[in-house]
Parts: structure tokens; C-alpha cells; sequence
């Protein structure tokens, strides 16, 4: 089944992808956030907080945000 | 978690009110035009032609003289040059390509509607004007590492939707003393806008797909992290004690109480007092008439008129010189001299 993918972090990633039917939230995070942890970032399904236990519905949007994200000057 | 339950008392945005239900419609109308029309005019990359025509042009005049003789050095390393920047340019398109191909189409009206709500339940409350038109939102207070920078107003222009133009705005102002850092109202805020510094091609990313919540989100965090290493002003500058005469901010060991009025005062700015040696602030500490030197009121007389206070020892000499003349006018009314001087 195919979700929006978002990743904040870095460049930013948003695209479509395709993820085996009852992945949830957590698998996705480790899946494609290879060093990071999941409490480490806001975590939002379809634009709403969601528990890394939900399991992921066709079109879904799932997105990550770092809760750290460095400024400079 | 327990989600409340209570009747009327639903989540804000499943139940907007009129007014900020239009205001959202409305915003979102007008911003979805602008991000149509910029996918309109957001043409194909042209192809580097005029690169590739000048390399095979040079190859085959070198071509035609060949028969002349074999090419000199430098007439191949110019072709060799020609190549290399060819090729040069064909990578930048190859990416200029792969981005065109990739561009998140322009977001529709009900994603930008679903953003707008979205945004009122990550931060309590947006606020929609349409005419300027800007979208804001404000933070929680940002506290760093124990340093209450206060909350921020996050303020997007969304009349142009191809940079990002907003202001990130501190609700209470609390800059560090220091004049050096003047408009500086979070390490990583001058002038009211932030230095994204790691967050720059997310955030840039987010607003131009039209992801206005992930937008918002994102310059949040960057308010709620502090990086050291590169600081507008390091959170030190808003920590330690203020001194009263300077107004800069110093490590608490290093600070100083005035004698009289307990005022804090920095090393740099304390004055001690030459009779009784207590520190003294600027507006506590006096200066004698006659010596000029620095005292506390205890240490001074009262003022003697126009001159001002004097300190124990010149105040002692005036009343020895006061005595004397005195004295010698008192002579001088009783006709004999005051003291016999040889003729």
C-alpha cells in the first residue's frame, strides 16, 4: 500500500512510498530513519500525534520532525 | 491518555468558529492560487545547449585540420577545457532535471484547508488575516537550558509563495545587556529573524510544498534548540547578575553590593570608598571638593554650601584655616597684631 512519506529532517523528504500492509509507525521510523530514535522526533499521522503501535492505513500521511533542529547565525 | 469527553468541549478545530472557519477558507483560496500559479511558471529546465555547441563545434574544426597535421597542445587542452565544463554543466542539469521531475505538486485547496486546521491543533490558535495576508501562530515560552527567552510570534507573509518570508517575533522582550548584542532576542534571533542554520532546507522544503503546519513546526524547533557553536549571543549573556551602573551581565562571584544602596555592581564599575575603603556604586560614591578623591556619604561632611561635601581631612584643615582667620580678625578688631612680627 502506498503512503505520503515525510522526513524533516535534513533537506526534507516527501514523497510517496510503498509499505507492506500493518506496518506501523514504529517499523516505518526504523525502516527509514536508520540513526535516530523515535523519541526523538514529533511524530504525526495524517496531520495528528499518533503512537508508534498505530498501524498505517492506505494513503496515509505519516511525517517526522526533529524535536533538535540547529540554528546558527 | 485520557481524551475529554465533556460535551461542548471538542477540540476547537473540529468545531471552528464561523468567522475563523471563512478566514481559513479564504486564506487558503488565495494561497492555493498563488502556489497554481507558480507550478504553472515553473517551466522545464532547458537543456545545457549552448555548452554542448561549443564543444562539438571546437572537436570538429580540430577534426577538419587534422589533415594539416596533429592539433597542438594548447588547441587540446582548450578542447579538453570544453569538455570538462560540458560535462560540468550536463550534471547540474541531470539535477536541475531530477528535482523538476520530482517537485511536489502545488497543494490543493483541501490540503491547505486540512494545514490551517492542522496548525490550530499543534499550536492552540493561528491568526488568519487575509488582506495582508499573514499567518501566525505563537510558541509556548521558550525556555534554554534554563534561560526564559519568553514565547515567540512566528508571523509567515503568504503573499509570495516562493521563499518563505516571515518573522519570528519575541512576545517579551529580554535581550542580553550588552549593547554588542543589540536586536538579539534568542541566540540564534537578530532583527527578529531567525538564522535557520540546519533547518534552512526543511523548512524552505515544507513551505514551498505548501506543508504550512511542518513549516511552523520547524522554526519552532529551531527556537527550541540552542547551538553553541554558532550563536548570535551565547545563552551566558542573558544569565548572571546585572550590574546597575553598567548594565552588563557578570557571573555572580564577580559581582560586587554598594555599601549604602545594595545595588550589584561589576569589578569594573565598584569604587571604593578612600576613607573607609566600602564599595560603592557610581551614584553612591561622592567626591570630596577640595581633594577630588571618593568617599561614601558617611566618610563626608555635610555639604559646606556651593562646594560640596569634604572629606574628614580637608574638612579638619578648612576648620583650622576657618580658626585662624578668626582669629586674626578678631586681632585685627582688637587693634593689636596677632602675632608680633619683627619689623
Amino acid at each position: 500500500m502506498r503512503v505520503l512519506y515525510i522526513n524533516n529532517d535534513g533537506g526534507g523528504f516527501a514523497d510517496y512510498i510503498d509499505v507492506e500492509p500493518g506496518t506501523t509507525v514504529q517499523r516505518l521510523f526504523d525502516e527509514r530513519v536508520k540513526y535516530g530514535r523515535s523519541a526523538d522526533y514529533l511524530i504525526r499521522v495524517n496531520r495528528q500525534p499518533a503512537p508508534a503501535d498505530q498501524a498505517l492505513q492506505e494513503g496515509d500521511r505519516v511525517s517526522f520532525t526533529p524535536l533538535k533542529i540547529e540554528g546558527a547565525k | 491518555m485520557t481524551a475529554d469527553r465533556t460535551p461542548g468541549k471538542l477540540a476547537r478545530s473540529h468545531v471552528p468558529r464561523p468567522r475563523q472557519l471563512v478566514l481559513r477558507v479564504r486564506l487558503a483560496v488565495r494561497m492555493q492560487r498563488a502556489y497554481a500559479e507558480r507550478a504553472r511558471l515553473d517551466l522545464l529546465p532547458a537543456s545545457p545547449h549552448g555548452s554542448w555547441t561549443r564543444l562539438a563545434h571546437r572537436a570538429a574544426l580540430l577534426r577538419r585540420r587534422e589533415s594539416e597535421g596533429p592539433p597542438s597542445s594548447r588547441a587540446l587542452a582548450d578542447l579538453q577545457r570544453r569538455a570538462f565544463a560540458c560535462q560540468a554543466d550536463v550534471d547540474a542539469y541531470v539535477e536541475r532535471l531530477r528535482n523538476w521531475v520530482r517537485r511536489p505538486p502545488p497543494p490543493t485547496l483541501r490540503d491547505l484547508y486540512a494545514e490551517l486546521v492542522a496548525l490550530e491543533d499543534e499550536f492552540g490558535e493561528a491568526e488568519i488575516d487575509v488582506q495582508s495576508p499573514t499567518l501566525a501562530v505563537v510558541t509556548e515560552p521558550i525556555e534554554l537550558e534554563g534561560v526564559e527567552l519568553g514565547p515567540f510570534r512566528i508571523l509567515l507573509r503568504c503573499g509570495s509563495v516562493e521563499e518563505p518570508e516571515y518573522e519570528t517575533i519575541a512576545l517579551v522582550a529580554h535581550e542580553p545587556s550588552s549593547s554588542d548584542f543589540a536586536n538579539v532576542t534568542h541566540p540564534h534571533v537578530r532583527d527578529d529573524a531567525l538564522c535557520e542554520g540546519a533547518g534552512h532546507e526543511a523548512i524552505q522544503a515544507a513551505f514551498r510544498a505548501g506543508r504550512l503546519c511542518d513549516f511552523f513546526a520547524l522554526v519552532r524547533q529551531v527556537l527550541r534548540t540552542y547551538n553553541p557553536g554558532s550563536a548570535y549571543a551565547r545563552l551566558g549573556e542573558w544569565q548572571g547578575v546585572e550590574c546597575t551602573d553598567c548594565g552588563g551581565r557578570t557571573e555572580e562571584e564577580r559581582v560586587l553590593v554598594c555599601s549604602q544602596c545594595d545595588n550589584s555592581i561589576c569589578f569594573d564599575c565598584s569604587r571604593s570608598c578612600t576613607g573607609c575603603d566600602r564599595d560603592l556604586c557610581g551614584c553612591c560614591a561622592e567626591n570630596c571638593s577640595a581633594c577630588g578623591n571618593r568617599f561614601c556619604s558617611a566618610c563626608l561632611s555635610e555639604s559646606s554650601g556651593a562646594g560640596g561635601g569634604l572629606c574628614t581631612d580637608c574638612f579638619e584643615e578648612r576648620e583650622n584655616e576657618r580658626e585662624e582667620l578668626e582669629e586674626e580678625r578678631a586681632d585685627d578688631e582688637s587693634g593689636e597684631p596677632a602675632t608680633a612680627e619683627p619689623e
